[in-house]
Order: C-alpha cells, then sequence, then structure tokens
C-alpha cells in the first residue's frame, strides 16, 4: 500500500500506468467490510429454501404442517401460496422473436423442472430454526422423464421439459453472413473447398464458483423498500424487480455493497432475490436469505454447455474458405437475465482473427432439467474462441501444416486495421503476429519443439506438447444501437458522476458496480490524472441506486471501456465548469487559462493561478462566482460506445502428458495480451491471471455433472474441482499496446481475455503431445482417466458420468447360494 | 449450512471422554479433528444426538517412543506429524503421506487418530498404517486393546473400534535396516483425495530388494496390501525390470470402485504403475 | 445406477418361483428394514442406513408391480424419502429365475435411484453401498431360494446340523464373506480361526447384543431345535463343521466352536474382524455348482425388532430371516434403496 506513496506527491507522473495497489482490498480481504450476509436489522426474519430433489416431477402435495408448528418459524409457503405475485424471473434476450420463453417462476407451483429448484420457503426468526424446519416440509412427487442430454432433447419424440410446450428448442437463430451482406454464400464456399474439416466439440457446463454467496436483505419501510443483495447489477435488478413484483421503482432501492465474486454468476435476477421481497411485502418485516455453498452449487446459474457442430473449408494451400457452426445450447429449465442470449453473443465470434470469406451460424437454444445457464465470464466467446482456435488446429493437421504458418497465412494484418469481419464487426486495432513473436519467445518456443522431437524419437513416457490460441474477443459491452439491433432489452452505455467536496477532495460515482475489479482503484487514477488532484483524495461510490442512480453495472469487460470513459468525461465537464469559475477568480479569459496538475495558470503570467481543490471551496461558498453559472462545478456524464473494443492476444501452453497415467501437466504458459491502455498494470496482470485459472480450470478442472437422474453429481467442492495456487503453473505473461480507438482512455477491457484465451491452448498442447498416439480429440476437463483412455483405447474419453447414475454406479456380482464373492461382498465392479 | 442441533461434551481426560460416550445415547460421534464429521453434520448427512469432542484431551497429543515403537497419539495432527522430529527419523513415509493430506488449514486441524478412525479408503493414512504394520491401541470401558492394522480397517469407512470405545494411539514399529520409503499419490488437484495412492518401504540389502511393504489406499472398500507384488519382490534384484514386474501384479486381490474420478479398471491400471514408482523411489532407483 | 445380481439356486424353478413371490420371506433378506404395513402386495416401511458417519433414515412403500409366472419374472417398485429431507431413493427390482436343469439361475437387476445431498457426490459412496447392500440382498435372497419350500417350516432347523455338516464349505464362506458386513459376522469369522476359548467370555454379551429375544440362545447349543433358540442356535451349527475343515485347521473342536460361535455370530460389540479381503475372505465359486445350501438353521432371524434395524443390532451377513408375522412382510425392495450400513465408525 507504501508502493507509490510519494508517486503522487513528487508527480507529475501520470497516474495511470502506474501499478498502485488496490486501495479497497485491505477491508475485501480481512472482512471488515459490509458484506451482505453481514446485514442484522431489527426484527429480521430469515428464509430458508426447500428445494426439489428430483430434476423433473409434478408436485402431487406438500404437507407444510409440522414445519409451521416447529419453534420460531413464522411462515411456511408454497409456490401456491405465492403463484399470484410472483410473476415471472425476467428474460431480458429474446433473441429470435419467436424464441418461446415458458415463464420462470421463483418458486415451483405444479413441477419442478430441475434439481434444486424452490418448493417451499420457511420463514424463521432465526437462520437456525428456518433451517432445521426446512426437514420437516413434506413434499411428494409424480416422476416425470428427466431431459438431459441435448441431442437427445432435440431428437424426434423427445421427453418435454415444459410439456405445454412443442419441443424443447426454446429458439433458432441465424446468422448467415451472406444474407447479411458480409461475407459470401456459405454453402457455396463449402461446396468449392478442396478440404473441409468436421469436429463435434463439447463446451461442458461450468458453475462460476463465486466466492461470495449470494445473500440478499430486504427492508419494508412503509410502502419503500430496500434491497441489499450480493449482485453485480443493483441497477438492472432494480428495474427487474420492480417490473417482476409490481412494485414501483421509485420506492425500490438497491444496494450491492462490497460483493465478493460474480463472474457472470451474479448477473442475474435471483429467484431467491423476488421472494425476500415478495416476503417482505407480505410480513411487513426485514428477511434475509443466504445461501450454502451446496444451494450455490446447485441453484445458481450455470456456464457454458453447448455441443458444437463446425466444419472448416480451405484451399490446399490452407487459405480458409468457409466457417459453418451449429450449436446446440444448453438453456437449462428456463430462460433467466440473458439465457438465451450468451450463445448468440457468441455468434459474432466464431471467425476469431481469421479472414474467413463466408460464415453461417446456426443456434438452437434447448431446455433440459437443468439450473438454467446464463452468463458465465466469457460469456460465448470463450465458447466461440475454444471452437476456432480447436477447429485451426485440426484443418493444420489435415493440411499437414505448421499450425502457427496455418494461421499467420489467415489472419488479419496489421496494416488492414480497423477491419470488418464477416461477421460484421468491425475491429480496432491490434497486432497480431507482434503478439505471437512475443509470446513464442517468452515461451522458449524452439527449444520446446526440439525437445518435443526428442521425447517423441526416444517413445519417452511423458510427451510434450505445444497448443497456440490466438485469439481475439469482443468487450465493452456495448453500443446500445448494436443491443437493440440483437433484440437486447437495454442499452450499453455507462454513467458516472463527480462531486468536487468544498475541502477539494472528490467523490467519484460510477454506475459500474464493481464485485472485486478495483474500480475504485482505477478510477481513483483516471480522475487523479484528469483533475490532477492526488490519487488518495479521490473516494469511488457505487452499487447504491440512490447513491449511483444511473448505471448498467459490471460485466462483459466493460468497466473500465465504457464506465471508466464516463468518468474521463465527468472529469472534463468538471474541468470546463471550473474554468469559468477559475476565469472569474483571476479575472483572466477562459482562452488564456492552461489547466495542469490540478491548476489553472494565466498563461504568462507566472504566480497567477488557481487550483481545482479551491474552485470547489469557492463555489461551496459561493461569495464569489460567476453570475452566467450555477455555483456548482460537479459534473456527470453518460458514455454509449460507437463500437466495441477488441482486445487480443496470443497465448501458447506447453503440456506435459504422461501417456501412463495419463495426468497432464502444464509445463509452461506464455501469453501476451494487447487490452489497448493500461490504467493499473497490477490490476491487469491480476485479470490476466484470474482469467487463466478459469480457462485452464475449464480445459482440465471444472465440470457440473449430472447423472442420468438429473442430480448434479459434482454438488460440493469436493467433485467440483476449482484450482488453487498449488494446481496451476507460473504464468509468463506480457503485452502489446494497440490504443483502443472507440474510447478516450485507450483501453479495450481485460476481465475475461485470460478466461477465454486459455482454454483452447491448453486442450490443443494436449493433443499435440499424443496426436502421433493417435488421439485427436478429448473431451474437457481433460482428466487423467480421459487421457490415458483415448490415448490408450481411442475415442475422446468418453463422458465421465452417463455409465450409469449418481455419478458411475452399475455393479455386476455373481454370486452362489449363500455365499458372497469376493466382487459382491466387497463391491467391486466387473 | 448449519448441522441438526446435539448435545455436545468436550472432556479433558481420556477416562471423561469414555464415560462421555458411554452417557452419549444412541447416535455418539467422537469430534477429533472435526475435518470429515463437520461437513457431513452440516450437510446433516450425519445428526448425532452427542458430538463428544476430545480436542481438548491432552495425553492423547503428542509422540514418543516406547521401545521399538513410535507411540502417535491419536490426537497429534497432521501438522505436527509432519514436523515430528521422531517421525522424521523412524518413520518418514508417515509424514510424507500426512503433507498430501487436504490442505494446510485442514492439516493444522485434522488429527492422526481421527483421519484413521474415519477409515475413508480414499483416505491417505491408512494405507499407510496397514504397510508399517502399525497396532491401534483403543480404550474402551474394559480397558485397553491393541489391534494390529491388518484388523482394524473392517470395511468402508468402518473399524474394529466398538461403541464406546476410543482410538488413543498407534504404535509404528521402528524400521531397522535399509530401508527406503514413498508414498506415490495420484489426484487431479492438490487438495483432493486420493484416486488412487501408494505407501511403499523397502528394505535393501547387498543390491536386492529384502523386503517390501506395500500398502494401497482406495483400492477397495479398505486400505490394502499388495501381497503379491511384496511377494514377488522379496529377495528380488533391485532392478527397474524387476520391480517392473512385480508391479504389474499390485491389482491382485483388489476391488477399486467406479466413480467420477476413475473407473475401476483404470484403477487397477494406476496402481500397477504408483506401485512401480513408489517401490522404484523406495529402493533408491 | 443399474445394479446386477446373478446366482445360481440348488432347487428347482418353481420352487424357487414360489418363495420370490413369498414377501414375508424375502423381505428380512434385506437389512436394516422395518416394516410398517403390509396389504396384498403392497407394503409400507422404512430403512435405516448407517455409512461411516452418514446417518439416513428412508420411509416409503413398495409393491409388486408385475409377477409373469409364464416368465419366472417378478418385478418390485419402491420408494422413499429420507426423514431429514436429504432426498428420495427409487428402486425397481427385477428378478428373473431360469431353469438349469435341477437348479435355478437367479438374475436381479436392480435399478437404484438416488437424488438429495447422497447423490450429490462423485465418489463413488453410492455406487459402493448400492453395489454392497445388494450383494447382501442377493446372498440372502440366494439362501432364501435356496432353501426352497423347506424353509417355510421352521422345524427343519433339526437337520442342519447334518447339513451344514454336508455344506461346509459353503457355510466357512458365507460366515466369511459375512466378516466385512456385520460385526456379527466379523467376530464370528474371527473367532473360527482362533482357540473357541477366548469366545466364552463374549457370549453373554454377544447373545445381549443381539437382543433380549435371544436370551435362551444361551443354552441353545445342545439343542437346536429349542424354539426360543432358534434364532442364534442355527449359527452355531453353520459354523460348528468349520472345525474341521482344512481351512481352519486349528479350529476347536466342535462342541467347543459351537458354543463359542453360537455367541460370536450375534455378537455385535465385543471385539475387532478382520478386513474382508483378508485371509479369511471368501474363495469365489463357480455360478453353478454351488454348496447345496445353507442350513436353513442360519435363516433363523436372531429376534424381532420392532424398530428400524440397523445392520449392527441384527448381525445381517449371518441371517436376518422371519420376523414375527405383522413385521415380517415386504422390506426387501424397500431395502435396496438403502446405503449401506455400518456403524462402528469412532
Amino acid at each position: 500500500m507504501t508502493v507509490t506513496e510519494d508517486a503522487a506527491t513528487l508527480a507529475p507522473a501520470k497516474e495511470v500506468g502506474q501499478p498502485r495497489r488496490r486501495k479497497e482490498d485491505a477491508r475485501l480481504i480481512t472482512g471488515r467490510t459490509t458484506w451482505t450476509d453481514n446485514m442484522v436489522l431489527p426484527g429480521m426474519l430469515h428464509l430458508a429454501v426447500v428445494r426439489s430433489p428430483v430434476a423433473h416431477a409434478r408436485i402431487t402435495g406438500i404437507d407444510v404442517s409440522a414445519a409451521q408448528q416447529a419453534p420460531n418459524v413464522v411462515a411456511v409457503y408454497t409456490g401456491r401460496d405465492l403463484a399470484e405475485e410472483q410473476g415471472s424471473i425476467p428474460c431480458a434476450w429474446p433473441v429470435t422473436a419467436d424464441m418461446v420463453n415458458p415463464g420462470h417462476p421463483s418458486i415451483a407451483v405444479d413441477q419442478v423442472n430441475h434439481v434444486g429448484e424452490a418448493v417451499a420457503i420457511v420463514v424463521g426468526r432465526s437462520k437456525v430454526a428456518a433451517t432445521d424446519a426446512v426437514e420437516l416440509v413434506d413434499v411428494d412427487y409424480e416422476l416425470l422423464p428427466p431431459v438431459l442430454d441435448l441431442e437427445e432433447a432435440v431428437a424426434d419424440g423427445a421427453d418435454l421439459v415444459h410439456d405445454q410446450l412443442e419441443s424443447n428448442t426454446s429458439y433458432h437463430f441465424v446468422f448467415d453472413a451472406g444474407e447479411a451482406g458480409t461475407g459470401t454464400d456459405t454453402e457455396q464456399a463449402f461446396a468449392d473447398a478442396e478440404v473441409v474439416v468436421s469436429r463435434r466439440l463439447v463446451q461442458q457446463r461450468l458453475i462460476p464458483a463465486f466466492m461470495e454467496p449470494r445473500s440478499v436483505v430486504v427492508q419494508p419501510q412503509g410502502d419503500n423498500y430496500t434491497m441489499w443483495s450480493a449482485t453485480q447489477v443493483p441497477h438492472v435488478l432494480r428495474v427487474m424487480a420492480a417490473m417482476v413484483t409490481g412494485i414501483p421503482e421509485h420506492k425500490l432501492r438497491v444496494v450491492a455493497p462490497d460483493v465478493g465474486g460474480g463472474f457472470g454468476g451474479k448477473l442475474q435476477v435471483n429467484p431467491e432475490e423476488i421472494l425476500c421481497l415478495l416476503l417482505a411485502r407480505r410480513l411487513g418485516k426485514p428477511v434475509k436469505w443466504t445461501e450454502t455453498r451446496s444451494e450455490s452449487l446447485m441453484a445458481a446459474h450455470h456456464g457454458r454447455g453447448q455441443v458444437q457442430f463446425i466444419d472448416i473449408a480451405a484451399d490446399r494451400e490452407g487459405n480458409v474458405k468457409g466457417l459453418r457452426v451449429r450449436l446446440l445450447a444448453d438453456m437449462g429449465a428456463y430462460l433467466r437475465l440473458i439465457t438465451p442470449g450468451v450463445p448468440a453473443l457468441g455468434a459474432f465470434m466464431f471467425p476469431g482473427i481469421y479472414k474467413f470469406p463466408a460464415y453461417r451460424f446456426e443456434c438452437d437454444g434447448v431446455f433440459t432439467n437443468k439450473v438454467p445457464t446464463d452468463a458465465y465470464r466469457g460469456a460465448g466467446r470463450p465458447e466461440a474462441t475454444f471452437a476456432v482456435e480447436r477447429i485451426m488446429d485440426e484443418l493444420a493437421v489435415e493440411l499437414g501444416m505448421d499450425p502457427l504458418e496455418l494461421r499467420r497465412k489467415n489472419w488479419i494484418k496489421a496494416e488492414e486495421f480497423p477491419f470488418t469481419t464477416v461477421a460484421g464487426l468491425e475491429y480496432d486495432s491490434g497486432d497480431y503476429e507482434q503478439a505471437t513473436q512475443k509470446a513464442l519467445e517468452l515461451l522458449g518456443y524452439d527449444e520446446l519443439r526440439a525437445e518435443q522431437k526428442r521425447r517423441r524419437e526416444s517413445n519417452d513416457p511423458v510427451q510434450l506438447g505445444i497448443g497456440f490460441s490466438t485469439f481475439t474477443e469482443m468487450c465493452g459491452l456495448a453500443p446500445s444501437r448494436v443491443l437493440g439491433s440483437l433484440s437486447y432489452g437495454a442499452g450499453g452505455w455507462e454513467s458516472a458522476s463527480i462531486r468536487m467536496l468544498p475541502t477539494g477532495k472528490v467523490e467519484v460515482v460510477t454506475g459500474s458496480t464493481p464485485h472485486g475489479q478495483g474500480h475504485e482503484t482505477a478510477w481513483s487514477q483516471l480522475v487523479a490524472d484528469q483533475l490532477g488532484v492526488p490519487f488518495e483524495d479521490v473516494e469511488v461510490l457505487h452499487g447504491d441506486t440512490a447513491v449511483a442512480p444511473r448505471g448498467m453495472d459490471t460485466y462483459g469487460s466493460r468497466s473500465l471501456v465504457v464506465g471508466g470513459t464516463a468518468v474521463v468525461k465527468a472529469a472534463e465537464k468538471v474541468v470546463a465548469k471550473a474554468r469559468k469559475v477559475a476565469a472569474h477568480l483571476l479575472e483572466a479569459s477562459e482562452d488564456d487559462l492552461e489547466f495542469a496538475d490540478g491548476k489553472f495558470a494565466v498563461r504568462g503570467t507566472p504566480g497567477a493561478s488557481v487550483g481545482i481543490q479551491e474552485i470547489a471551496l469557492a463555489v461551496f461558498a459561493a461569495h464569489n462566482y460567476p453570475e452566467d453559472v450555477e455555483p456548482s462545478i460537479d459534473a456527470e456524464a453518460t458514455f454509449d460506445p460507437v463500437n466495441f473494443s477488441f482486445p487480443h492476444g496470443t497465448h501458447l501452453c506447453a503440456m506435459d502428458v504422461d501417456t501412463d497415467t495419463g495426468m497432464v501437466k502444464i509445463r509452461k504458459y506464455a501469453c501476451v495480451d494487447d487490452v489497448g491502455t493500461i490504467v493499473n498494470p497490477l490490476i491487469v496482470e491480476g485479470q490476466i491471471h484470474g482469467g487463466l485459472a478459469q480457462g485452464i480450470a475449464q480445459a482440465l478442472y471444472e465440470e457440473a455433472v449430472y447423472d442420468a437422474d438429473g442430480n448434479l453429481t459434482t454438488g460440493s467442492f469436493v467433485d467440483y474441482l476449482v484450482p488453487s495456487a498449488a494446481d496451476l503453473p507460473h504464468f509468463d505473461t506480457a503485452n502489446t499496446v494497440h490504443v483502443a480507438p472507440g474510447n478516450p482512455i485507450g483501453a479495450k477491457g481485460v476481465g475475461e481475455a485470460g478466461c477465454i484465451a486459455s482454454t483452447p491452448a491448453v486442450v490443443n498442447a494436449a493433443l499435440d503431445a499424443v496426436r502421433h498416439l493417435g488421439v485427436s480429440d478429448i473431451l474437457m476437463p481433460l482428466t487423467p482417466e480421459r487421457v490415458w483412455r483415448a490415448i490408450h483405447q481411442g475415442g475422446d474419453g468418453g463422458d465421465r458420468a452417463t455409465a450409469g447414475t449418481n455419478a458411475y454406479g452399475g455393479a455386476q456380482t455373481e454370486s452362489t447360494a449363500g455365499v458372497s464373492t469376493p466382487a459382491s461382498s466387497l463391491g467391486g465392479d466387473r | 449450512m448449519i448441522p441438526a442441533p446435539f448435545q455436545y461434551a468436550r472432556p479433558t481426560t481420556v477416562d471423561e471422554a469414555l464415560q462421555a460416550i458411554a452417557e452419549g445415547g444412541e447416535d455418539v460421534k467422537i469430534l477429533a479433528g472435526g475435518q470429515s464429521l463437520i461437513p457431513v453434520m452440516r450437510l446433516r448427512l450425519a445428526a448425532p444426538e452427542t458430538v463428544v469432542d476430545i480436542t481438548r484431551v491432552g495425553e492423547l497429543r503428542g509422540v514418543r517412543e516406547d521401545g521399538d515403537a513410535l507411540v502417535i497419539g491419536a490426537m497429534t495432527t497432521h501438522h505436527d506429524v509432519i514436523t515430528d522430529p521422531l517421525i522424521a527419523q523412524y518413520a518418514p513415509l508417515v509424514a510424507e503421506a500426512t503433507e498430501t493430506v487436504a490442505d494446510r488449514q485442514v492439516r493444522y486441524r485434522g488429527t492422526f487418530g481421527g483421519a484413521l478412525a474415519h477409515a475413508d479408503p480414499a483416505g491417505d493414512l491408512p494405507a499407510v498404517a496397514l504397510a508399517l504394520d502399525a497396532e491401534f491401541v483403543i480404550a474402551g470401558p474394559g480397558g485397553r486393546r491393541t489391534v494390529p492394522a491388518a484388523d482394524f480397517f473392517v470395511d468402508y469407512l468402518t473399524t474394529a473400534l466398538e461403541e464406546g470405545e476410543l482410538l488413543v494411539e498407534i504404535r509404528v514399529p521402528k524400521l531397522t535396516g535399509q530401508w527406503g520409503m514413498r508414498y506415490e499419490k495420484f489426484n487431479r488437484v492438490a487438495q483432493a483425495w486420493s484416486i488412487v495412492a501408494v505407501a511403499a518401504a523397502v528394505r535393501r540389502e547387498d543390491g536386492h530388494i529384502a523386503e517390501a511393504r506395500i500398502g494401497l489406499t482406495n483400492m477397495g472398500p479398505t486400505p490394502l496390501r499388495a501381497r503379491a507384488t511384496e511377494a514377488a519382490l522379496a529377495g528380488a534384484d533391485a532392478t527397474p525390470e524387476a520391480i517392473a514386474s512385480a508391479a504389474r501384479q499390485a491389482a491382485e486381490g483388489t476391488s477399486p470402485s467406479s466413480d467420477l474420478n476413475a473407473q475401476a479398471d483404470y484403477r487397477e491400471h494406476l496402481v500397477q504403475v504408483l506401485t512401480r514408482r513408489a517401490v522404484s523411489a523406495a529402493a533408491g532407483l | 445406477m443399474q445394479l446386477e445380481n446373478s446366482f445360481t439356486v440348488p432347487v428347482p424353478i418353481d420352487e424357487a418361483w414360489r418363495v420370490l413371490l413369498d414377501i414375508e420371506r424375502i423381505a428380512p433378506c434385506m437389512p436394516g428394514a422395518a416394516l410398517d404395513s403390509v396389504t396384498g402386495d403392497d407394503f409400507t416401511g422404512r430403512v435405516k442406513v448407517k455409512l461411516g458417519p452418514i446417518n439416513l433414515t428412508y420411509q416409503g412403500k413398495a409393491s409388486f408391480v408385475e409377477k409373469d409366472e409364464a416368465a419366472h419374472r417378478a418385478v418390485i417398485d419402491a420408494r422413499g424419502k429420507d426423514q431429514r429431507g436429504n432426498g428420495t431413493a427409487a428402486a425397481v427390482v427385477t428378478a428373473t429365475l431360469a431353469a438349469e436343469g435341477s437348479v435355478t439361475r437367479v438374475d436381479v437387476l436392480t435399478d437404484l435411484n438416488i437424488t438429495g445431498r447422497p447423490a450429490q457426490f462423485g465418489r463413488g459412496v453410492m455406487t459402493d453401498v448400492g453395489n454392497k447392500l445388494l450383494g447382501q440382498f442377493a446372498d440372502k435372497l440366494a439362501a432364501q431360494l435356496g432353501e426352497g419350500d423347506a424353509q417355510g417350516d421352521a422345524q427343519r432347523a433339526e437337520t442342519a446340523a447334518t447339513k451344514a455338516a454336508a455344506t461346509v464349505s459353503g457355510v466357512v464362506e458365507e460366515v466369511a464373506a459375512s466378516v466385512e458386513q456385520t460385526p456379527g459376522d466379523n467376530a464370528a469369522a474371527q473367532t473360527a480361526r482362533k482357540a473357541g476359548a477366548a469366545a466364552k467370555k463374549t457370549a453373554a454379551a454377544a447373545t445381549d447384543a443381539a437382543g433380549g429375544g435371544t436370551a435362551p440362545a444361551k443354552k441353545a447349543p445342545a439343542k437346536k431345535t429349542a424354539p426360543a433358540a432358534t434364532d442364534t442356535a442355527p449359527e452355531a451349527t453353520d459354523l460348528a463343521p468349520v472345525a474341521g475343515t482344512p481351512v481352519e485347521a486349528d479350529s476347536p473342536p466342535p462342541d467347543a466352536t459351537l458354543v463359542d460361535r453360537m455367541p460370536g455370530a450375534s455378537d455385535v460389540p465385543v471385539r475387532p474382524s478382520t478386513p474382508p479381503s483378508g485371509p479369511t475372505a471368501p474363495p469365489s465359486r463357480p455360478a453353478t455348482g454351488g454348496p447345496a445350501k445353507s442350513s436353513p438353521a442360519t435363516m433363523r432371524p436372531p429376534v424381532a425388532e420392532p424398530e428400524p434395524i440397523d445392520l449392527l443390532e441384527v448381525a445381517g451377513g449371518a441371517a436376518l430371516a422371519r420376523f414375527a408375522k405383522p413385521l415380517a412382510g415386504a422390506a426387501a425392495v424397500l431395502l435396496v434403496i438403502s446405503l449401506v450400513v455400518r456403524r462402528r465408525r469412532r
């Protein structure tokens, strides 16, 4: 915290670019702050939720009498009790006009559609009382066949998740570059192609696994309600909760206090948030709900979940000719806030950094009896990046080309920016060659290739592979008009205001609500530079709709690019207003004033200057200010970007694969990211590291596994393997900087880059290590067993849970009368 | 999560503990380090009538010598086991395996005796105890008795401990001669349980292997000895070929389960590879 | 998960079929259950499951959903809920008989579905537990079917000694196999290896542990036909021949063993036991040509318990056969849905 203590005082040195330690971290990591679950209000009641243990069933009876009579239980409610007022969890992204949305009750009324769905709520005077009484609620279910597999769900005659619907398909979304006028005819391109490579790739379901569990407190005060929630999106939540419950928006205040991570998992209007609001209204008392980790894993939304059919066309020389993508995207049982939009957002990123002349994308959103999917770090873009980076490797193999050479041959050249892709996006800036060269050096590429050769020749049991991912992504969500064209239910602007306090201190109000990103530090750096005030004099306020009334919150690597720009623009307005006051005080013309290092000085008149912090006091006193202005230099601004920004980079992974056991181990990982201007290198590095951890985790560790009955068998961190630092390699990171032209900061966004880029690099590396052994695909995560099976038995390693229910199962025993065989008595399998 | 209500006793001596257990009603659970029991209680998969917390029974902590054996108090924490000089000297295999148990936080709380009494076949310490022919000293209402490791582990999560009894200490014979040891653990992330693991102790004499003791983790409902491999190694040359050949018998007599991490046939394969590696390392190859 | 068990019983198919449909006879083959009611083909009850620290009690109902005489196939559907709201368990058990000459092959296919918290683990707990439970069920069912109609006659117990002697190897195996399944058997197995003298002192405690109703068993060894003694005496007869087998060459003479054995079989809290895979583990046997049959006496229950049964208390591996009539019904399938049972953790 003292690293750059002197910088500001000494300093004309700019804050932007300084590796400031985050000013918010001390309170966050010591817990000395108000996490939502820390809230204690007089008379507060506690909710506990009875959840369905079955994936698909009609509720034939709920007996709550025993729970109602339990000590310190205030009330017990079923879906039937709340059916009239609960409305539906909103879906803000109807990606097609005819998208089918079955509605999403916060609490099941007649039917449950996934394990973990709420079926009753117990309200108690203490959390203990409510939790104890959950055991006493007796629910009868009439089981229905669970729909779990995407490909089976869309087959003819499939069982239906929602039997009032005609099929399990929510929507069919198509983007055809030929029809859009951004490319040539895709079918023709494939018909003419010399080489076509087709693959079926699987994006497993992931669980966001944020550190702080979801938590919500609602306090009623007359006809006003205040909701504290561990959410990424207090502003979105306020609008949506008002619409769902009928509580007028101006009577509802939503506060996201410090929030412990989200990764998209808290970009949601949660059923429990609505339920708390309904119960606070009904009971007239504050209510609180905080989930357990088990509830979080099974009932908070998941991410990913796609089966990808991808075809690539090329000529023999390796020039790509076309790309065709068909997705089955797992919606889960219902559509939540942007469930259908996630794969649609990815639609535009499948072409990656390559100059495909033709492109067609089709996606079916498919209902299954699982918890809904929704945003998870990258949201659509990791899926797309994975598919294109994997298929490029497959094409290289088919052509007998070096995978890097193939990429180089097809990627957009530095001099071609801005470049409009076949998907119609205008990539802003970058240099893929430069980033790649730097990454190759960081990795020590040539040496590793030589070692790989040696190992292959000596038939070493530990084989080495190198994987590439030369990726880009779209960040800075989002231009509101573009969102409108994609039928998204809101805009993508961001708002900020700056309040100059009498003592010269500065309050920055941002509509972009942080949940661990370090906004307070980065915004302070921006404002310190803009206003010429010390870093320490800036306080950043956020997350409370009463304090920061306008905002679009934090997701999609948008905060700095959009929210930070709003801050900069507000600061520019502050300076402009202060300039008038300064001219007045200095008795000079505005045109003669220079503003630097926080002071307005009269050009050519040494000593005649006034600081902006002094001006703040002057307008507070308001004894002496220009007649034609208001006595305030506060300002606010709203920024709506014109285009996305497009960070890019080259990620290289060197992987050891132990062919004896199937264990894979990252030998070395090097990445060079171009995220535009870097405001704080420490934060950028931290974001890359965290993103890499999550992207590598998708490749190697994490998978939400449902058994054949729809139970989530990875229902705790025992089985849902989130890696720790001990499981991850050292990361060699570096940056190139190509300033984003779309915003005054020049930043492109960094929150998702590591997560998007790393997954295909890791899988490509593993495949590169064992491809000569006949392996062409291994399902993620690359468990040792899958890798071993792929090497020794062929195939892609197989699914982990379909052999039986309850995580495998399936056993046979033979015994003779009255006699246990070793197999039967010891539980052994045959 | 919040456990179901339970009675709680916190004795300070073994006698008090036995009394508390005896008086605890029908379903008594003993809380040692609590690293397995408490999660299960919080999930409400267990709802004991009484929890007898023995963390304050000081006489159960610590490591001492007793003739040709080390005596490890049941309540000695994993951390204390790892840092204990006597264990480092006479039973380094115990320390090596304990270092792989879960994570640092768990190792500060979890106890040697607790882990053994829990008898999780995926736990690391039972196979080590079995390989080293440890003995378990059990206190009960009628006095103390000693059970050899081979008889202690009865089944999945089940030991020879009877109702009303308490594991008080574990006697680990000091090995004499030129012993090498290795715990070869195979898991996916650092804090996870073993998919399969192999504990090997090998005594070398004049360039050959005089004796090998091999304990297997998670190859059945209890820890197992790789008897066929042990027999094949007895008197074998200390060569990679001989070891590899013997290790191919490591899956004999095992009955591993199939689960999300591995199917049985893969475990049977793994145990051979890991046995080869563990024995090779223990033999100094 | 699907669990398959197959075995062969030395009785003709029609006889085995009759027994299979007699829910009151096959129900007790599942350890750990209590029946609440039996109405025709429907029955309700509870299954108490203990596994290390885990404790679950499923309450529910079951019924025959198919009795196909021609195909010799019976299907039982069972479902229950955990009393603490930890989820549900459901099982469809399909038992199919096939004549193989004068013996009958039995295939039991169990489709077991567990929901809720016990299902939310990826480690093989559920598989192990379900498989083990089914293994136990199959073993006892095999024994029960193997007795054919004869078992219906309680008086047949007097022939136990000779039959047991004739089928000694099978009995040894059963006892040994049961070692890992119930403490009582564990103790038995151990005692089988050891001298009988040491076991004497355990007699009283063992009998007590088996339940108040077994008290008369103390005097049982001499007369297996003593009605009150049938609970535990049969064990004694089973094990007595052990002494004579090569397997247990150092066993005590039959009489001594008999005395020791009886308590051993039902002796719960007394002594440690060996792991199942130890030297006393059963040798594998071919699927057919197994022992003629277990002694009918082995099927006598130690006692009828009104409460949900913990395996420990029932010495389940040995035999829990016949409860008092009202309790006797059809818990078999209900039990299928449960987890395995084991208590002695610490």
